[in-house]
């Protein structure tokens, strides 16, 4: 037994011949292993990169414009009081009747409209820019300088509201996105009927009392129908006598006064295949 | 210093004494050398942590350990591919073999633990402390392994010839 048995081993571990250390093996290996590890940190961090784009991607290609929501950017206004506003809804332009590269103008709104003809990403509509130089009315649309977004891969229409014009334009000149400036003429729609909701005071088709003393009623008679106007009112007429007859076309109106020579009584009629047939009358309260 | 440069003068301070320990742990001296050059390898990978270690010796050795214990725990990966053959004419490195052969046979007796405990107090010169902090043993721990370690040399007969100068 030997009570020296651990210097005993350091001295054969010291005569131990141990070689050179290969350092330049093991820096040539350290910096490939190094390489090959900022490689894979590149690699990790495109993938990363990637993954967050795609997710971001499918995310707004989930939850995206659908038929039913409207995107709408931001106006531009230039120093003319002009606002314009796009619109990013499918059902806007088919619920006007327009068609694309179409320019109407809307006298109910006082509005001027404009369907673009490219179309463009849902979630990404294109800012409008107005100009109004010497009477000439210029719109661009473009999507925003220098914008890093992540945009949907549909491809819609977009409708351009321009607000502000005290009067329509004939023309509009268009600059789109990626397209050629063009000149579109500008249709103005005629004015919806006047729908004659008659005030209190209204006197109707020239009854002497007002409105709110008048009275409607439909006549549902066997017929046959009568040559003229006048002839198919007569079995109501009674003690009243007619006072004007107004045609046109196929309807007309029979007033009818009373013995002071005030008109009591409007009859509506039609004319039909075998003449003329009263629909109705409209008359002062007696 | 730049950075290859201190680690260049690091490694060429400590390879021997990684050899060494790497043959008391048990390795054959080519396998000695292959873990000591994975253990600069990973110490060079990690070059900036290592240097502002607290003890580069005791990271450095706690390297050691780990990769010696990977290495017999699956295959061995320490030998890596390289674009030259490294099957070289080398002179005759009996007597070196048969050097560490010896001291093998003479630490054959000794578990995987009480190696390691000789190899961080005796080779690495750490403290009881760090040696049980890389080991993630008791100080206490530390020093029993060690006795029976040492105990356990004592009564070697190989250890006994070696110093008494006797054949292997």
């Amino acid at each position: 037994m030997s009570n020296d048995a651990p210097a005993t081993l350091t001295r054969l571990l010291d005569e131990m011949p141990v070689g050179q250390p290969p350092l330049a093996d093991v820096l040539a290996s350290g910096r490939a292993a190094k390489r090959r590890q900022r490689r894979l940190q590149v690699g990790m961090v495109s993938l990363a990169v990637l993954v967050v784009i795609g997710g971001s991607f499918a995310f707004s290609r989930v939850l995206g414009p659908t038929d039913s929501d409207t995107l709408v950017a931001d106006g531009a206004t230039n120093g003319n009081e002009l606002h314009a506003t796009v619109e990013v809804d499918p059902d806007a332009l088919t619920s006007r009747e327009l068609v694309g590269g179409e320019a109407v103008w809307d006298p109910s709104d006082g509005a001027l409209l404009y369907a673009s003809g490219p179309r463009y990403s849902s979630s990404c509509p294109p800012e409008p820019t107005l100009s109004n130089d010497d009477g000439s009315l210029s719109l661009a649309l473009a999507y925003r300088a220098g914008a890093n977004r992540v945009c949907t891969s549909d491809a819609v229409p977009v409708l351009v509201t321009v607000t502000g014009l005290e009067s329509p334009p004939e023309r509009l000149t268009v600059s789109e996105e990626g397209n050629p400036s063009q000149v579109v003429e500008v249709t103005v729609v005629p004015s919806p009927p006047a729908v004659n909701e008659p005030g209190t005071d209204t006197v109707y088709g020239g009854l002497s009392c007002p409105f709110s003393e008048q009275t409607r009623a439909a006549l549902d008679i066997p017929g046959p129908g009568q040559p003229t106007p006048q002839e198919a009112v007569a079995p109501f007429l009674g003690s009243l006598s007619i006072s004007a007859v107004h045609t046109k076309e196929r309807a007309a109106q029979v007033i009818a006064n009373d013995a002071d020579g005030a008109a009591v009584i409007v009859y509506t009629l039609t004319k039909q295949e075998d003449g003329w047939w009263p629909d109705g009358y409209t008359e002062c309260r007696r | 210093m730049d950075y290859d440069g201190d680690f260049s003068a690091y490694a060429a301070a400590r390879w021997g004494n990684l050899v060494r320990s790497a043959v008391v742990l048990g390795c054959t001296l080519e396998d000695a050398h292959d873990l000591a050059q994975t253990t600069l390898l990973r110490c060079y990978m990690a070059w900036g942590k290592v240097s502002k270690a607290d003890d580069r010796d005791a990271y450095v050795y706690r390297i050691l350990l780990n990769c010696h214990r990977d290495s017999r725990r699956r295959r061995w990966w320490g030998e890596r591919p390289t674009s030259v053959l490294p099957e070289q004419h080398v002179p005759d490195s009996t007597p070196q073999v048969e050097s560490a052969d010896a001291i093998a046979r003479a630490l054959d007796d000794l578990s995987r633990e009480h190696r390691e405990v000789v190899v961080l107090r005796h080779l690495a010169q750490l403290s009881e402390q760090q040696t049980a902090d890389i080991l993630r043993i008791a100080p206490g721990t530390v020093k029993s392994r060690l006795s029976r370690a040492l105990a356990q040399l004592a009564a070697n007969s190989h250890i006994a010839d070696l110093a008494e100068g006797r054949p292997r």
